[in-house]
């Protein structure tokens, strides 16, 4: 199951896995869609001024009405953008929310949501969450797909997540300054290439 | 390796220079001259274009966290990471799938700083393991957890969809009279529910460490859930919050006591917890901390030792002085003056929710006696706490008495109550001022620097108790009684026995029907059974019994306790007289059911006395029933219970005793874990449950498991010689020895046998059924050793323990026989190794015969 679900994040187009999607016993094509939508959603949520739990929540619940709108055939991909479909959804919900905490007076009104944006800036939220996650992808991609135990993985992810010196991080490895900026170099065009292989997969929603 | 390229500037000035950070004009023109560096610059910009914006990828969305390395997916065996929930000072929380299960669950990766020797990583997973164990509604459940490839730790546990206990909201002001309260209603019941989970973990032994709403999460349904309890252990960060390892000091010393901040590690207690609970409810009630802590760090921690928080009812609307009591007695800075148990805490908010009076505000009089000790603090601080546990509640309850009979005459005399009770108050805490005074070394009890044992305390307190209660002489019985009470659980059955009959003498004189004579009866009787003195116990325990069923207002927890006392005598009447015994608990549990009396202790001991009455009658379902139903009495209460621990107890040996070994191990080990979390460690109550535990696995056949079981239990009864000591350590050594030889050793299995023996010979009241089971031990070892003469003795001692014991014809016997035999044949004496044989066979014709006649009939 593990191998595939890997390899429908890495190869397979959003539209395959929407024909997938039809078969409601088909778990592996449910978490590999969900994988590659739910941190966007999510993100978006945010976004628009949810916090930590709400935010998860209206994923949650716009994945799944999605799905359910999507297998009653009520979203026929060749009519519209996949992204313009959930976005609606999730809008709905965030506006449910804010509606029940409201009535339940849970939240003060300052972190609410105050206004919904209208679409075509909600398109550009959805592309820049979208570039963010695919990087995201790429980077457990990568990693993935190399031995951790690799000193240039090591090096890469020390000077860039880590923001260790270099010096410091070639001193600790056994390596020069010099072949870090070459490793990186290369570790970077590698995960410029996944991060252009994903994006196609997303096929622009 | 630079050597080639000297002329060419290092890389980092390459690297600079990409990123417009080099001033110097000749560096530049070294280094736009060089076509290679220039090359390099390129590379580097476009690298960083992307390096940026991958690593501005984490920074907003979708887990709102600003640095950090992504974990791979697969980083955690087992678990397939997803997405990130939360990023504190001690890791990360992400969602993961756990691939077995399929289920979702939240997975907390640890850049701790334990060692990864191998002794620290033991510690880890038996750590791991006890906070797994845990199963409890508003505790987030830990499933599993273990170390990473790269050095660091990982924790599994339940994923709660929920939202962190935030402080009471600014809004709340606004908010009228009535749904005020209801929002303060509700916040102490969920504030209830995180100490009945916190209690439950102390219960096991488990000290949070870190309390704080971070901690508690509020799920879907409005019930708290407390979790990471232990992980500050667990990551070994030490028990004081430290800024440079947690990156979050202010949130972790805004919960820390006192003690935490100043005191050494070795000062962690569960009341650190209790504290930390405190500021809890103190946030959760007024939305604001008790104290300052935004300011120099060393101001805070000053805050946190010397200032004495504003009470809550000045800061919040809603709140009133028996919130305040509660929050100060969790809040005390001596840990002394603090709750002494979560459990006691929550019982106090229940009780406000409930508008009964809360503990924290009779804090007074017991408050004042613990000032008194403080003045003495050093040698006897402890030893006095200890005193005043032993005898508070006895003191208190014979308080109420006096209080009570005094209420009827009252009605006559028409005197003034509140004068009565202020005078009343005020010999006792003049009588114990006096008593601690003398305890001083100027007196001639203790010596400076010495601690003061219980027993010196008890003997002052004894020796001066009458003289000094002249004018109330109902006070001074009540007392010496609670002290005879205390020698008595101390096994100090002489000075107990003294001072209960000169009490008995002096009640009787003031009124011959008062409670008080019938406690002091009840004591003797009490007191004259574990003598053996049956006549004499049935005649002190039917005068208590009488006087509790003839008082004008029956106490019917006290009357359900002298019919027990009857009840026990009866039971060691020989013959046992089983259906009087039974009987007498019955009425007894009757009499408590009758009443709306909350007394489920007593109810659970005398449902544990029908069950093992039941068994001895050989009902055994109905004991089972029994046994259950005391169980399920106790859970009610909670989890963890050491009144659980008989029931559990029963249960397991029963399951023992159905072929059902795995259920008998686990009710035994529940027992276990109970009685560990409660008696400090190596008592002898769990040393007992340890050798029953023992007794499953040798039904297994697991010798080796039973050995080191016994071995422990062995080490703690030698250590504490008492009357649990006498009566076990003769068994536990016994069941050594049988397993011993089992194991093929011999000489072990030889000398087990033979120190069990002497030990039951000394005893007062030889039990010649074990004597004879002992030798036999020692017997069996010895003719496996193929010391053939020395096994003669001890299996022929053997034997005649068995007759005298009425039991010639029992399977043991007959191995005793058997063994003899073998010696014989060992030692080529025929004749005698015949004779053996032809007693033994004997022996199985006849069980045989009386077998056969009994199916027939």
């Amino acid at each position: 199951m593990d191998d595939r679900y890997r390899e429908l994040l890495r190869t397979t187009t959003t539209t395959s896995l929407l024909e997938g999607l039809f078969d409601p016993d088909d778990e592996v094509v449910w978490q590999a869609f969900d994988s590659r939508y739910r941190p966007i959603i999510t993100a978006v949520a945010r976004r628009l001024g949810l916090t930590g739990s709400d935010a998860d929540d209206v994923a949650q619940e716009t994945l799944i009405q999605f799905v359910r709108d999507y297998r009653a055939g009520r979203y026929k991909r060749e009519r519209g953008r996949l992204r313009g479909w959930i976005v609606g959804i999730a809008r709905h919900r965030v506006i449910d929310m804010q509606r029940s905490r409201g009535r339940r007076k849970e939240v003060p009104a300052a972190t609410s949501v105050e206004r919904i944006p209208q679409d075509n800036e909600m398109e550009k939220i959805w592309s820049e969450e979208l570039d963010r996650s695919i990087l995201r992808q790429a980077v457990e991609e990568l990693r993935r797909t190399t031995k951790t135990s690799e000193n240039s993985i090591k090096a890469f992810e020390q000077v860039v997540f880590d923001r260790r010196p270099v010096n410091a991080v070639a001193e600790d490895l056994g390596m020069t300054a010099h072949d870090i900026y070459v490793s990186r170099s290369r570790i970077t065009t590698r995960l410029r290439e996944i991060a252009e292989r994903l994006r196609n997969l997303y096929e622009a929603d | 390796m630079d050597e080639g390229h000297s002329e060419r500037p290092p890389i980092e000035d390459i690297a600079a220079y990409a990123r417009g950070e080099i001033a110097d004009a000749e560096l530049r023109a070294r280094i736009e001259a060089d076509e290679e560096a220039m090359e390099l610059v390129r590379q580097i910009q476009t690298d960083d274009e992307f390096l940026t914006q991958l690593a501005g990828a984490w920074s907003n969305a979708p887990d709102g966290s600003g640095r950090g390395v992504p974990p791979a997916a697969d980083l955690v065996p087992g678990y397939r990471i997803l997405g990130e929930l939360h990023r504190g000072g001690q890791g990360t929380v992400y969602r993961a799938i756990q691939e077995r299960t399929k289920r979702t669950v939240a997975v907390k990766l640890m850049h701790g700083g334990a060692a990864a020797s191998s002794k620290s990583r033991a510690r880890f997973e038996r750590e791991v393991e006890l906070i797994a164990s845990m199963r409890h509604p508003n505790i987030v459940t830990v499933f599993d957890g273990g170390d990473l490839p790269d050095g660091g730790y990982f924790v599994a546990m339940e994923f709660i969809r929920g939202v962190p206990l935030v402080r009471a909201d600014a809004f709340e002001r606004d908010m009228d009279d009535k749904s005020r309260s209801e929002s303060i209603r509700m916040k102490l019941e969920q504030f209830a529910s995180i100490c009945d989970a916190v209690q439950y973990a102390h219960l096991r032994g488990i000290i949070h460490r870190d309390i704080k709403p971070g901690n508690i999460l509020i799920d879907r349904d409005g019930q708290p859930k407390v979790l990471d309890f232990g992980v500050a252990k667990v990551l070994g960060l030490g028990d004081t919050p430290d800024a440079t390892l947690t990156g979050e000091f202010v949130g972790t010393f805004a919960y820390a006591a006192p003690e935490q901040v100043s005191g050494g590690a070795d000062e962690i207690d569960t009341r650190c917890d209790i504290y930390a609970l405190g500021v809890v409810l103190y946030e959760m009630t007024t939305g604001c901390f008790p104290y300052e802590i935004s300011g120099p760090m060393s101001q805070t921690l000053k805050n946190i030792t010397e200032t004495e928080p504003q009470p809550p009812s000045r800061i919040a609307d809603g709140l009133d002085s028996e919130i305040d009591a509660i929050v100060a007695s969790a809040m005390a800075k001596s840990p002394d003056r603090r709750y002494q148990s979560v459990g006691s805490l929550a019982a106090d908010i229940r009780r406000y929710l409930a508008g009964e009076p809360v503990e924290a505000r009779r804090d007074s009089s017991t408050y004042l006696l613990a000032k008194l000790a403080k003045r003495h603090r050093g040698p006897i601080a402890a030893g006095m706490l200890l005193l005043l546990g032993l005898m508070g509640v006895s003191i208190w309850m014979s308080l109420l008495y006096v209080r009570a009979t005094e209420a009827e005459q009252r009605a006559e005399t028409g005197m003034l109550s509140a004068q009565v009770e202020a005078d009343k108050a005020a010999a006792v805490v003049e009588l114990f001022t006096d008593i601690i005074e003398t305890l001083r070394p100027e007196h001639g009890v203790g010596e400076v620097g010495r601690e003061l044992t219980v027993r010196e305390m008890l003997d002052s307190a004894a020796s001066r108790v009458a003289t000094r209660t002249a004018g109330r002489a109902d006070v001074g019985v009540a007392i010496q009684l609670a002290l005879a009470r205390t020698y008595y659980s101390l096994e100090l059955t002489q000075q107990a026995l003294r001072l209960a009959q000169f009490a008995h003498e002096v009640a009787v004189k003031l009124d011959p029907d008062s409670t008080l004579v019938a406690d002091a009866e009840e004591l003797l009787g009490w007191l004259a059974l574990g003598g053996g003195e049956l006549d004499q116990a049935q005649e002190h325990m039917a005068r208590a019994l009488e006087i509790r069923e003839s008082a004008e207002v029956v106490d019917v927890v006290k009357l359900a306790k002298a019919l027990k006392g009857m009840a026990s005598i009866a039971r060691r009447r020989s013959p046992v007289d089983l259906d009087q015994a039974l009987e007498l608990v019955e009425r007894a549990l009757a009499v408590l059911a009758a009443s709306d009396r909350d007394a489920w202790e007593v109810q659970v001991d005398l449902l544990n006395q029908k069950t093992v009455l039941l068994n001895s009658q050989g009902r055994l379902d109905l004991a089972d029933q029994i046994a259950q139903m005391a169980l399920d009495v106790c859970e009610e209460q909670g989890t963890g219970l050491i009144e659980s621990v008989t029931p559990l107890q029963n249960l397991g040996m029963r399951a023992k005793a159905k072929g059902n070994p795995v259920e008998a191990i686990a009710k035994i080990n529940e027992a276990i874990s109970i009685l560990e979390s409660v008696y400090p460690e190596g008592h002898s109550r769990t040393a007992s449950m340890l050798r029953r535990l023992a007794l499953i696995h040798q039904d297994q056949d697991n010798h080796a498991k039973a050995e080191q079981v016994l071995d422990q239990s062995i080490e703690i009864f030698r250590a504490n010689p008492g009357q649990k000591s006498r009566e076990d350590l003769p068994r536990c050594l016994m069941a050594l020895g049988r397993s011993q030889v089992e194991l093929g050793d011999y000489a072990g299995g030889r000398d087990s046998g033979r120190e069990a023996a002497q030990l039951l010979r000394q005893a007062a009241n030889p039990n010649y059924w074990r004597l004879g089971l002992a030798l036999q031990v020692e017997g069996a070892a010895l003719v496996s050793l193929g010391q053939y003469a020395e096994a003669i003795t001890p299996l022929k001692d053997c034997y005649s323990q068995m007759v005298k014991a009425d039991r010639s014809e029992s399977v043991e016997a007959l191995e005793c026989m058997n063994l003899l035999a073998s010696a014989y044949d060992g030692l080529s004496m025929a004749e005698e190794a015949k004779t053996w044989r032809t007693r033994r066979q004997v022996v199985i014709d006849r069980r045989e015969a009386s077998r056969q006649a009994g199916s027939k009939r």
